[in-house]
């Protein structure tokens, strides 16, 4: 292991390719992590963008561990012009190591096919994301929702309906249980899952976007405020109740959505990829529908709220050609390119307007309940400070599996925030 | 052919392969000792010189890596007096001529001709909580009550995965003692025999003396693979719950992969190579014995 990971720094070095070919047109690269979209949407927007500016040839490629290649990259400083560095990248880290070109300037351009800033043509929330002490550096491309999913066709037929709030969902969660069904299920091995879907949408109903904008700034007690001790109690108490799938704790992602698909669990938290990410298990006629996390009747944070993330795209710094590498993405995240996106590759992009064709069914109500958000919450500190997410993670896991209690839940949450507070060598955000 | 090239032509058969054992395993191994000294986050060449701060955290303010540690003790202890008692046993049989002996020896072995990400998403579907063998046989056998989520269960997750380890390697163990056992020319079981002894006491005379050397690889190959755990519990829990699962080499490459502590990282693997290296060489003279020839 130990030689491994020094192979990997050794590989880095030596790797050079001239970035102009030789019929003396430019040459641009982009690196694009290949997962469930694939790569010929960019293929084909790259031929596009060759026809509008002749002089430019882009390479476009990709693979599904596309960060790993890229790592080594970055660190002997040869570098792609533009890429997609994927979920296995630490993208904040190359931020904080001057890795990642500003993009204040390039946004200031005109939208490629409308008359306003190219900013003002993102979901501002989305956009904002990616700023770090004030200047743009990652921007976001498509766009998940996240929230709760029932399956249509055992609610239709017992005569359920999709709970909006808490208690709504206490008394559906009876029922279900009843019929021998798990209410819920979820993605044990990855609690990052437990997160998105129970704590924190519930800490934002309890005490307000607020009380989990502070946790997330760190402030001293923001992890174990009332707001979190509230969520934790419900976690706690649904847990109690038997109303979690038993042994969800140790299924992974496809696992726990298989017991979901099949039937042997009603609801289950998940992002707006579940449906292409189980395509080839999904029998047919199954139906399912996306619901916003259910909310304290009573609660402080406006039940509109709801949680959007991006997939996020960046220009390296030491690029040979940024200003075209900016460009060529200006030209992927025009309105009629995002709008073909969302219709090729049935996912939500992060461009004001690309909703408006006709969407597949699973899509529908994440982009209304997207469109009529008060506000929107992401997950971000797990991206920012992935120790202090690890540990959180594993607080949340401890109090699913019932090992510790909601007080002791918080507290081990608040140390981990108070150890990355006091932490000088970790940037905050 | 004399003596001078002779010595050429060591040179020249061993000079390719001893220049790529050193550029790609020597010096990155020299280099981890010197990268463990630096914060650097592996993105870039942005490093920061720390002394030795990264050794001083892992262990003083560092309890997860405790736990691992421990966790890596379970895992060698656990192995240890299960795979040798075991595999001296099935090697004995084995090497005892018995009906169908290949076959057997075949069984065993075969799990470690499947690669290891194989055995982990086989054996987590064995531990399933809704579709898994194991609760079904539970189940079948009216033992309904102790079914569980296994690999999700804080008291059970390293034991399962522990239990899958063992059914992988136990082959590659009894074949190994099976080589030494056969190894035995069998007059001196034959001398054994006329003297009265029987299987026991020809097993202790006979079979244990004359496979100790073979007995210390074994035991020196469990401790570098018990602590070098990696593959397997990656796939099966990725350490979880709760850390419950976490080995020393799982949280190097969260630490370096995930968290972008590479610095810190490498001073973990330092500390590893330097235990497994202590306890092979512990190992080597606790079972050090007169070497007996034959």
């Amino acid at each position: 292991m130990l030689a491994a990971i020094c192979f990997v720094v050794l590989m880095g070095c030596g790797h050079n390719k001239p970035s102009a070919s030789t019929t003396g047109k430019i040459e641009i690269e982009v690196a694009v992590f290949q997962g469930g979209y694939g790569l010929d949407f960019f293929e084909k927007a790259a031929r596009e963008y060759e026809k509008l500016h002749p002089n430019v040839r882009i390479r476009v490629w990709g693979n599904p561990r596309i960060w790993e290649q890229l790592r080594t990259r970055f660190v002997a400083g040869d570098v792609p012009d533009l890429c997609w560095p994927g979920w296995g990248m630490d993208t904040w880290a190359l931020v904080y190591d001057g890795k990642v070109m500003e993009m204040d300037k390039y946004l200031n351009q005109k939208a490629y096919d409308q008359d306003i800033k190219w900013k003002d043509t993102f979901i501002p929330d989305l956009l904002e994301k990616g700023k770090y002490r004030g200047r743009y550096y990652i921007l976001p491309f498509n766009n998940n929702v996240f929230g709760w999913w029932y399956n249509v066709n055992l609610f239709e037929k017992h005569g359920w309906k999709p709970p909006k709030t808490y208690e709504e969902l206490l008394k559906l969660c009876e029922q279900i249980k009843k019929t021998g069904i798990a209410p819920i299920t979820y993605q044990g091995k990855y609690p990052a899952y437990m997160i998105r879907g129970f704590l924190i949408p519930w800490v934002i109903s309890a005490g307000g976007l607020e009380a989990f904008e502070a946790a997330q700034k760190l402030k001293p007690g923001a992890w174990k405020s009332p707001a979190f001790l509230k969520a934790t109690r419900m976690i706690a108490e649904l847990r109690d109740k038997g109303y979690f799938q038993k042994g969800a704790m140790g299924m992974d992602h496809t696992g726990a959505q298989m017991e979901f698909i099949l039937g042997r669990a009603a609801m289950i938290p998940c992002g707006t990829w579940l449906r292409s990410e189980m395509q080839k298990q999904i029998p047919p006629g199954f139906k399912m529908a996306y619901f916003n996390p259910p909310v304290l009747s009573n609660g402080k944070g406006d039940p509109s709220i709801t949680q959007a993330s991006a997939e996020t795209w960046i220009v390296p710094k030491e690029a040979k050609h940024p200003d075209i590498g900016a460009d060529f993405f200006r030209f992927m995240t025009s309105l009629k390119m995002a709008k073909r996106f969302v219709v090729e590759k049935q996912t939500l992009m992060s461009i004001k307007g690309s909703d408006q064709v006709k969407l597949p069914p699973d899509l529908v109500l994440p982009a209304r309940y997207l469109r009529s958000a008060k506000a929107t919450w992401d997950a971000e500190f797990s991206d920012w400070y992935k120790a202090m997410n690890k540990e959180i993670e594993a607080a949340i896991a401890a109090l699913l599996a019932g090992e510790i209690s909601p007080e002791e839940c918080c507290e081990r949450m608040e140390r981990a925030a108070a150890q990355t507070r006091n932490d000088p060598s970790i940037p905050k955000h | 052919m004399n003596k001078r090239d002779k010595l050429r032509a060591a040179v020249v058969f061993l000079a390719p392969a001893m220049l790529l054992y050193g550029v790609f395993f020597v010096l990155p191994m020299v280099q981890a000792f010197y990268v463990a000294l630096f914060r650097w986050r592996g993105v870039s060449m942005e490093k920061q010189f720390v002394g030795i701060d990264n050794f001083r955290t892992l262990f003083t303010g560092d309890p997860v890596f405790w736990q691992c540690l421990s966790h890596n003790l379970m895992f060698l202890i656990v192995s240890f007096i299960t795979i040798i008692p075991l595999s001296l046993f099935f090697a004995s049989v084995l090497a005892s001529r018995i009906r169908g002996a290949d076959v057997y020896r075949g069984i065993f072995l075969f799990p470690n001709v499947i690669s290891i990400v194989a055995v982990a998403a086989l054996w987590s579907f064995i531990y399933h909580p809704t579709f898994g063998i194991l609760n079904a046989l539970l189940k079948g056998i009216g033992l309904g009550k102790y079914a569980t989520g296994w690999l999700g269960e804080p008291r059970y997750a390293l034991l399962c995965v522990i239990a899958t380890s063992i059914w992988y390697s136990l082959g590659f163990y009894i074949v190994l003692l099976l080589a030494g056992i056969k190894s035995i020319p069998t007059y001196f079981y034959e001398a054994s025999a006329l003297d009265g002894a029987g299987s026991w006491q020809s097993f202790c005379h006979v079979t244990l003396p004359l496979v100790w050397e073979i007995l210390k690889l074994a035991v020196i190959y469990l401790i570098i693979h018990t602590l070098n755990i990696f593959g397997l519990v990656w796939v099966m829990t990725e350490g979880g719950p709760n850390y419950h699962t976490e080995t020393l080499l799982t949280y190097l490459y969260r630490q370096a992969f995930v968290q972008s502590n590479f610095g810190y990282a490498t001073a973990l693997g330092v500390v590893v190579f330097v235990l497994i290296l202590g306890a092979s060489l512990a190992a080597g003279r606790l079972m050090k014995r007169e070497t007996v020839e034959f």
